[in-house]
């Protein structure tokens, strides 16, 4: 993995040949291809122009372009006495007579030119926005078969890039079903991902060298594990091999930072005694329900949580359930709010899921959910998330609109965000479409 | 003013940035706000529930206030005195430090440079393997061979830039030793090349005829270090008070690495009124915790869980349902153990050997906790 590059500059739209020459070659040292080369450019040169449109020129922005295993990386980190972001969000429309709809413009185009947007606030002061172009990958489709282990798996092992891609076909061979992270659809793309430590394995290997079994695991949080599996493949495995990969990960993450390790497994292959049930998300169909497990890798000394009052009794549940020490409270003054949100979304072609991410509380925040939800009814993406960050005190503020307009919470992860993370469904039977089309 | 702008990430080294910061648990009042609960059994750390010797407490009953604002001795003289003339070694032997874990790193300190290992167990108490890894050394990690230390594992591991093998005798969390005749065999075939640290922190509750006294090991084996501890049997725990004994040419390097002023005055002084304390203390010690074990293997056993006993004032259990889960329930009835996922034994726990009252209640409350649990699901039923 290479360092990144670096500019710092001042916002000033006379920099604005040096800021995209900059991208351009940095990117292509990093070996993005052209045409995704092509996209960040026009990306970074939108956002570089609104900033420099709304900051005043006297101040700097700080831009990096960095090399990550998937394709590249950019920031853009500059003073807040900025914009709203409102724009970058899915939803974003525009026409051409209106003048603060065109300044807008550039942020939507740059929002589409790019696999991922996060906007986070380092300082109170400051606003850093990280755009992610992917190299193109193939669908899992296009690759030869994998072959599973003849015989039953003796040795464990941390899995390699390679195992990785293996590990993908397989996975979708034998637990078709799901569920499996995304990733697996495109193998090359694990295998990148391995590489970059966004995704890591523990396999199951037979006395030949083929694949058994496999346990997928990421970083959800700094405090927090999301794994998949243990999936088992070929006619000679057992619960022995399954027990032994969840060992194998749980020794692993004992003596890191990880607090909770969040299961997704498919029916039947999760041995007994290392999980606790967390709850189940539907995904459409009635018997279409993604278990959800938890094991927590600490003892926990209790924590204090701001949540909203319609919150509270679901929390109060879960954390009797999970016999986790909270203390719940009200917030106690209101967080200032800027005009406009800023959700960024996550689609799941797996679960026909849209996932989103709320990275600035606005003003606006029930009605940019509520044209959210149009968006998705109009696409057919019948399961729509939202997480809420329990850590982040500005985020109890939307409690009470996602409440309103139809979304449940479901589960909760301890130490899924910078503190315990509510995962929410929306139930479509109860969502109010009555601002549609306004 | 705008607020000055730092790097501070690129100011810290790499080693560092991996390694994650320990959160220790919080205070007992705070623990007992969150967890509901009005008592606190403490079974986690494996203190002792007898206190310190009464001459001991004497001293820290009446530690004179106008005392605290004078430095303390700085190589804690008098204590170094008493623990040579108490272990028959010379003063120059002994070096006390903050508690076991300080001499821990004072050794690592003085023998590492960049690129050097260490070597110990993967299943053994943390701190060795923390301390070489945030200090950026590499820490080789043996698998246990039958809850003990492996001898030949620890050797295969040993690479040209080895510097120190770490063995906890007893093992912590399994109670395992090495015999006198163990220790001597690894000994020689270490043949002087490399540090040998020997950690007896529960020396004092061994009562096996062949647990070995490392001390009685070092004229015959200079790179060997054995560190003792008056956390465990002597009951300071709060006061951090440890030391290690090595041949005089060993610990006179190691000493260039010495924080000093370290120790309290308090400290010193408990710890040499501690070593005098003929009251019966160490005795009554070891009857608690014999009867405690009894009472607890069978306890466990009748439980149907698996049982770890061994040397050392704590047991161990294996759970069928998460560990971390069974802390929390046990919490809950003000029931303090340890849990083992971060010893690397999922779903095991440690329970330190405490009053009868104690052990009561943390059997008692588990077997509910265990009654009330599905391990297909791991969480209660109904």
């Amino acid at each position: 993995m290479h360092t990144s590059a670096r500019l710092h500059i001042p916002t000033d739209e006379a920099f604005l040949p040096l800021v995209t020459g900059f991208m351009d070659q940095a990117a292509e040292i990093y070996g993005l291809p052209e045409q995704e080369t092509l996209s960040l450019h026009l990306a970074a040169e939108e956002i570089f122009m609104h900033v420099a449109h709304f900051v005043h020129p006297d101040r700097e922005v700080d831009i990096s372009c960095g090399q990550i295993s998937r394709g590249v990386r950019a920031t853009f980190e500059f003073p807040s006495d900025t914009p709203n972001l409102g724009a970058f969000n899915i939803t974003a429309s525009f026409s051409r007579d209106q003048e603060m709809d065109m300044q807008r413009l550039g942020l939507f185009l740059a929002a589409r030119s790019v696999d991922c947007l996060k906007a986070e606030r380092p300082r109170a002061d400051r606003i850093r926005l990280t755009l992610e172009k992917e190299k193109p990958y193939s669908q899992h489709a296009d690759y030869p078969p994998a072959p599973e282990a003849t015989r039953k798996a003796t040795a464990i092992k941390l899995g390699e890039p390679d195992d990785m891609g293996l590990a993908a076909s397989l996975i979708l061979r034998f637990a078709p079903q799901g569920p499996y992270p995304e990733a697996c659809k495109y193998p090359q793309r694990l295998v990148d991902m391995n590489r970059g430590q966004e995704m890591s394995a523990y396999v199951g290997l037979d006395s030949a060298g083929l694949l058994g079994g496999a346990l997928l695991w990421h970083w959800l949080s700094p405090q927090t594990v999301e794994c998949y599996g243990p999936y088992l493949f070929g006619s000679c495995q057992d619960m022995d091999l399954a027990q032994r990969l969840v060992e194998s990960l749980i020794g692993h993450l004992g003596r890191t930072s990880c607090i909770s390790l969040v299961n997704h497994c498919p029916a039947d292959s999760l041995p007994p005694g290392y999980f606790q049930e967390l709850g189940c998300l539907e995904l459409g169909q009635e018997d279409d329900k993604r278990h959800v497990s938890i094991r927590m890798l600490k003892e926990d000394s209790g924590s204090l949580i701001w949540a909203e009052p319609p919150l509270c009794d679901f929390l109060q549940s879960m954390y009797n359930h999970l016999a986790l020490p909270r203390e719940i409270r009200a917030p106690e003054w209101k967080a200032e709010l800027e005009p406009e949100s800023f959700f960024f979304t996550q689609l799941s072609q797996v679960e026909n899921a849209a996932w989103l991410h709320p990275e600035i509380i606005g003003r606006d925040m029930e009605d940019s959910l509520n044209n959210h939800l149009q968006l998705f009814k109009k696409k057919m993406i019948t399961n729509v998330f939202f997480r809420l960050d329990l850590g982040r005190s500005a985020q109890s503020e939307i409690i009470g609109p996602l409440h309103r307009l139809g979304f449940q919470p479901r589960l909760v992860i301890p130490y899924g965000g910078e503190g315990d993370l509510v995962i929410y469904k929306h139930d479509l039977k109860t969502c109010d479409y009555s601002n549609e089309g306004k | 003013m705008p607020m000055i702008s730092v790097n501070i990430d690129s100011l810290v080294p790499d080693f560092v940035k991996r390694f994650e910061p320990y959160v220790p648990s919080r205070p007992d009042d705070v623990l007992k706000r969150f967890y509901g609960c009005d008592t606190l059994y403490r079974m986690n750390n494996n203190e002792n529930p007898l206190g310190s010797p009464p001459s001991a407490a004497e001293v820290v009953r009446k530690f004179p206030p106008p005392s605290a604002s004078i430095y303390p001795s700085g190589d804690s003289f008098h204590l170094c005195n008493e623990l040579a003339r108490h272990l028959q070694v010379s003063p120059e032997q002994v070096i006390v430090g903050n508690g076991a874990n300080e001499v821990i790193a004072f050794v690592i300190k003085a023998f590492c440079r960049e690129g050097d290992n260490i070597v110990t167990a993967d299943k053994t108490f943390a701190v060795y393997e923390w301390l070489a890894e945030f200090s950026g050394f590499e820490a080789r990690l043996v698998p246990l061979r039958e809850y003990s230390f492996d001898e030949q594992g620890l050797l295969d591991h040993i690479n040209a830039r080895t510097k120190i093998i770490f063995i906890c005798n007893p093992n912590n969390p399994t109670g395992t030793y090495w015999s006198r005749e163990q220790l001597e065999s690894f000994l020689d075939q270490v043949d002087g090349r490399w540090i040998v640290v020997v950690d007896e922190a529960y020396f004092e509750f061994c009562t096996a005829r062949d647990y070995p006294d490392g001390i009685r090991l070092i004229e015959r084996y200079p790179n060997l270090v054995v560190f003792r501890t008056f956390s465990k049997m002597y009951g300071l725990a709060g006061l951090r008070i440890g030391y290690l004994v090595g041949s005089p040419e060993l610990v006179q390097e190691v000493r260039r690495t010495v924080v000093v002023y370290s120790v309290n005055s308090v400290a010193q002084q408990a710890a040499v009124a501690a070593l005098n304390d003929d009251a019966g203390h160490l005795s009554r010690s070891r009857d608690m915790v014999a009867r405690g074990k009894e009472f607890l293997e069978g306890e466990l056993s009748a439980l149907g869980l698996e049982v770890v006993s061994g040397q050392g004032n704590f047991v161990m259990a294996k759970l069928p349902i998460s560990d971390a889960y069974v802390y929390q329930k046990l919490m809950a009835k003000g029931v303090m153990v340890r849990t083992m996922t971060g010893f690397r034994f999922p779903n095991w726990i440690r329970i330190t050997i405490s009053h009868p009252e104690a052990l009561q209640a943390c059997t008692r409350h588990l077997g509910r906790i265990l009654e009330q649990s599905d391990p297909d699901k791991g969480r209660e039923r109904g």
